[in-house]
């Protein structure tokens, strides 16, 4: 279980995110949804990271993992699959693939893991040989995200996976995320889409600037007023 | 026309050699993005190593396979101890402070061992075929330096540790996010980059005379390489050092010895006019 407790999160003198606390529960999905800005990445890069608190800690099944360098933090199992992919465009797809499982031993359990990556993805299979930044931007997605599986993650986080991809991609990667679920991975989903998105998760957050404003049940959420005339267009 | 042929496999031969130390420094550039000024002195100790291991009685080129692996700790203590600091610093900083580490080695060594010419030459003579003639020394030293290189290159590419080397140089960040501690990446390039340096002066010490300044000829002539090829491309720095060992090699028969040490200039001059990005540079 991921547990963010009153983290206050900064960049230099302007803050981001002001006592933001959330619960993900084992195998369940968490959506996060908020304008531009709303600090969305701001969470997820503290999570894993990048960003360290100024107060409030995060905690990953009970252990404090605020504070420690993100690949430590890595290597703990979350996963995050960031805005924008970060890819490792140099490099092919199979290597992309590899590197996300670098600190995997096993070469059982890799070899097992990338034949089920390319299972969910054929187009990723076909591709294997390709330098990952020819891919089209809807392929560059599902490699970011088989890249994310292959450490094995407890936790997968996705930031806004749907932006910038074609419609058809859209449907599969969320097929995909019911899958991953299925599978018994946890996902902390940030996304624009936030109907979808909404209607996927278990529970849900309303971030509004750097402050969660609103939070329960993806359904419930779905037929708040604020939800539908902010996110929703709907009066 | 063997005279020709002479030129060329002399020129390939000591481009061999230049790749070995140009890999090395375009390797800490590309991954740390710290332009090492104390490159050659790595040079000048790999050829004072050369000499010891010729004092004592071994054939000096196998000092790589003793010193080879010292050196790596000797890169790695370095960065350890100073070269940390600079990481993500600007990079005025890390100019200042490997010269400031060149300068310093450079003068240590002119204490230690005076300021005379030396060589660890155990090789003499000449293969001849067809009225080519091909100096063994320089054979030996270059199918040596050809074989770490192109060693060298297979680990960056296949090696689980060399994509993660290059994952680092590419996106540290995203490297991170992978489980990669960038912190220890950079520690064992910069150890290889300076075996690397250490084993082409432990090469260069067995066919050239040096002094504990021989750093200085040979660090513009590697920077002329890093730019040619690319800064931070491997590949392209080993295509670009055979290329300036032949231009030199050319120039020394058919114009004057002199004026050879001025192609690295022209070298770096002329890329940077029409091809900032190197031969196989991309952006
Ligand atoms: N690197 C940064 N430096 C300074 N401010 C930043 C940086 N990244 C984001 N911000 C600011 O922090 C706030 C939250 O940004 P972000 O977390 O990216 O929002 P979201 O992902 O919800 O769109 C915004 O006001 C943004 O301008
Ligand atoms: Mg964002």
């Amino acid at each position: 279980m991921l547990e963010v407790d009153k983290i206050d999160v900064s960049y230099g003198e302007v803050p981001a995110l002001r006592q933001v606390s959330l619960r993900v529960e084992k195998g369940t999905i968490v959506s996060i949804a908020g304008a531009n800005g709303a600090g969305k990445s701001t969470l997820l890069k503290t999570i894993v990271g990048y960003l360290t608190p100024r107060s409030g800690v995060v905690r990953l099944n009970g252990e404090t993992i605020s504070g420690l360098p993100a690949y430590q933090i890595a290597r703990k199992r979350i996963a995050l699959v960031p805005e924008g992919r970060g890819l490792f465009s140099d490099m092919t797809v199979e290597e992309n693939l590899a590197l996300g499982a670098y600190s995997v031993p096993d070469r059982g359990v890799i070899a097992k893991r990338r034949a089920w990556v390319y299972e969910l993805f054929p187009r990723l299979s076909e591709r294997s040989a390709q330098v990952s930044g020819t891919l089209s931007g809807g392929e560059q997605q599902l490699l970011a995200i088989g890249r994310g599986l292959m450490s094995g993650p407890e936790i997968l986080m996705l930031d806004e996976p749907s932006l910038g991809v074609m419609p058809s991609f859209v449907d599969r990667i969320f097929e995909v995320l019911g899958e991953i679920r299925k599978s018994g991975t946890t996902i902390l989903l940030v996304e624009q889409n936030v109907d979808r998105s909404l209607r996927m998760a278990d529970y849900a957050y309303i971030l509004q600037t750097g402050e969660v404003v609103l939070e329960g049940k993806g359904e419930a959420l779905l037929k708040n007023d604020m939800v539908r005339h902010a996110f929703l267009g709907l009066a | 026309m063997p005279e020709l042929l002479t030129i060329l496999i002399s020129g390939l031969l000591m481009g061999c050699i230049y790749a070995l130390l140009a890999g090395g420094l375009t390797l800490i550039w590309g991954v740390m993005g710290i332009v090492n000024l104390a490159h050659g002195e790595a040079l000048m100790l790999g050829c004072f190593a050369a000499l010891y291991f010729a004092a004592t009685g071994f054939v000096p080129p196998l000092a790589i396979v003793v010193f080879g692996p010292l050196f790596f700790l000797f890169g790695v203590l370095l960065y350890v101890t100073i070269i940390r600091r600079i990481v993500n610093a600007p990079e005025l900083m890390s100019l200042l402070l490997t010269f400031g580490l060149s300068i310093f080695i450079k003068n240590v060594a002119v204490l230690a061992w005076g300021g005379e010419l030396r060589i660890a030459s155990y090789l003499e003579g000449s293969f001849a075929f067809g009225g080519i003639y091909v100096s063994k020394a320089r054979l030996v030293a270059g199918l040596i330096a050809i074989t770490i290189s192109l060693g060298m290159y297979a680990f960056l590419r296949y090696a689980r540790q060399g994509q993660a080397i290059r994952a680092v140089a590419f996106n540290r960040r995203i490297a991170e996010q992978c489980g990669i501690n960038a912190n220890a990446i950079y520690m064992i390039v910069f150890g290889l980059g300076t075996a690397l340096a250490a084993a082409a002066g432990i090469l260069a010490g067995t066919i050239f005379a040096f002094t504990p300044l021989v750093g200085e000829q040979f660090i513009l002539k590697a920077f002329a390489i890093t730019v040619l090829g690319g800064m931070g491309n491997f590949l392209g720095a080993l295509i670009a050092a055979l290329l300036l060992g032949v231009i030199e090699q050319s120039v020394t028969y058919f114009i004057d010895a002199q004026i050879s040490a001025a192609a690295a200039f022209v070298i770096i001059i002329l890329t940077l006019l029409f091809r900032p990005q190197g031969i196989l540079g991309s952006r």
